[in-house]
């Protein structure tokens, strides 16, 4: 547990009086949606209040910016996550009745997370991987079309679910 | 050390002697993936049972396996595997390219996870940018002017020789004041098109990016060789990271149409159609386009309101339009 220092809280308390509209109207301009840019500047400031070497902060302009960018990359690609998955589902289920908007938001809260567990992977592993568990694909025939050994195809499952670990336990 | 005793109530799992070590994490899979098969003989099953009860860490690791494994039971198979193989490779959604004469089909190159942020990152951080369905008209210090396309971004490099324009993305029209002493370069992920005073268009599909003229000459070049070809009034050329093609000779009304907020097509595939209202939309339009083969299209649409484009087009077709969300929609063939 990490305890909140006073003067670690003063310096956040004045980067946000001193940037939080500017930031704010930096993301919006980005963004276009308000809502999402008043969501992003406050993600912003909750990374700014966690990171280190607050009180050796220059220019703050500049490491607003930047911590706010990754987040706004983050919220585009999560977003294209999302509308690749709706338009697959489309593609493949057309005629299946609409799952309840929880149950939706459940299932895209999941993807990103899987996504976030895959990323660092390379494509081979992770197609092996996917091909396996989402469509029960046969080690022989994962083999076959990425045209590798089924030793190799079960060093790639092993390989996959260690790196979800890692990401997630550390 | 008393107090060391007294303070030891964090959760299980959470210092480090009680997190499994990652050899354990390595048996933990191993057995984990045995156990999937159905072939798995009982006394491996067997052996599992004793490893298990060997070591709360055997445990602990084994569950924390079997959880990643359920989560990915999570998600529709089909549209996560979809999603998590295009959306984690980069590979985007397939676009054509579409440009009077100049048409060419092929998907997007798979770029990387990677270039993909990099490109929207340049896109975020540009001079100026549309989002998809908007045009934008700026005007430039020397009074010429520029029209973003949809989802285009540009960024304006003016100096004392020269007036660049980065087109980081998507498509503009450029109406040029003459100035022979500073040339007018638009330069895009493929190519540059130099003038001194005119109008033409450069457009950026990701894989090719096309040059038509309006007005007087332009000199459109390959970034990646040296080959380059002079366009003039209504001949176009298409550029790509292997060369320049011709000069062809192409409809500017048709290609100029957007400007005016219109896509009039004469006898082009439906698949090509809908590939090209998409640009405007902010969700997707899903369709089989082998499906869709066979059924063409003329006619002007509005490119300010695609969902009526869409109606008119379903009017005179026989097609069916599902909506999943606003985002999505769905087209068949009737």
């Amino acid at each position: 547990m990490q305890i909140e220092h006073p003067v670690r809280q003063r310096l956040v308390r004045e980067l946000y009086i001193d940037h939080h509209g500017w930031l704010f109207g930096w993301l919006r301009k980005k963004l276009r949606c308000p809502s999402d840019a008043a969501d992003l500047a406050q993600d912003t400031f909750v990374r700014v209040m966690q990171s280190d070497g607050l009180a050796q902060l220059r220019e703050p302009r500049a490491f607003l910016t930047t911590t706010a960018g990754r987040l706004l990359i983050d919220h585009l690609r999560r977003r294209k996550l999302e509308q690749s998955y709706l338009a697959a589902i489309a593609l493949h289920a057309p005629d299946v009745a609409a799952p309840s908007a929880e149950e939706h938001q459940a299932a895209l809260e999941t993807l990103a997370a899987l996504a976030t567990m895959l990323e660092m992977l390379p494509p081979k592993p992770r197609q092996a991987f996917l091909m396996y568990r989402l469509e029960g694909v046969p080690h022989a025939d994962i083999a076959a079309r990425l045209g590798v050994s089924v030793s190799m195809v079960k060093q790639y499952l092993a390989a996959v679910l260690m790196q979800c670990y890692r990401v997630l336990h550390g | 050390m008393r107090h060391a005793t007294l303070t030891s109530t964090q959760p299980e799992g959470r210092r480090g002697d009680d997190a499994p070590s990652a050899a354990i994490v390595a048996q933990a899979t191993d057995w984990y993936l045995k156990a999937q098969d159905d072939d798995c003989p009982s006394e491996v099953r067997a052996a599992l049972q004793d490893w298990l009860c060997a070591d709360p860490m055997h445990r602990l690791a084994y569950g924390r396996i079997d959880e990643i494994w359920t989560r990915f039971g999570q998600v529709d198979a089909q549209a996560g595997k979809a999603a998590l193989d295009t959306g984690l490779s980069g590979a985007g959604r397939r676009r054509r390219s579409m440009a009077g004469g100049l048409m060419l089909a092929c998907a997007v190159a798979a770029s990387g996870w990677l270039a993909l942020q990099t490109q929207t990152a340049r896109y975020l951080l540009a001079d100026h940018r549309t989002v998809p369905g908007e045009r934008l008209t700026i005007t430039l210090a020397d009074r010429s002017r520029v029209t973003l396309n949809t989802d285009s971004a540009i960024d304006v490099r003016y100096d004392g020789s020269e007036r660049r324009i980065v087109l980081q993305q998507g498509e503009i029209l450029v109406e040029v004041t003459a100035d022979p002493q500073r040339p007018f370069v638009v330069e895009s992920r493929h190519a540059t098109a130099r003038a001194l005073g005119t109008q033409y268009i450069v457009r950026d599909d990701a894989v090719a990016t096309t040059v038509a003229v309006i007005e007087s000459t332009v000199e459109a070049c390959s970034r990646a060789s040296d080959a380059c070809v002079t366009l003039g009034a209504g001949e176009a050329t298409l550029i790509t990271r292997d060369g320049v093609t011709d000069a062809e000779a192409v409809d500017i009304d048709t290609l100029t149409g957007w400007r005016d907020g219109v896509l009039a097509v004469n006898d082009r595939p439906l698949a090509e159609v809908l590939a090209e209202l998409e640009r405007y939309r902010r969700g997707a339009f899903s369709y089989d386009a082998e499906a869709l083969r066979g059924l063409s299209v003329s006619g002007v649409f509005p490119l300010d309101d695609t969902d009526r484009a869409l109606a008119a087009l379903s009017a005179n077709l026989p097609l069916r339009v599902t909506r999943f969300t606003p985002y999505i929609v769905r087209i068949d063939r009737r």
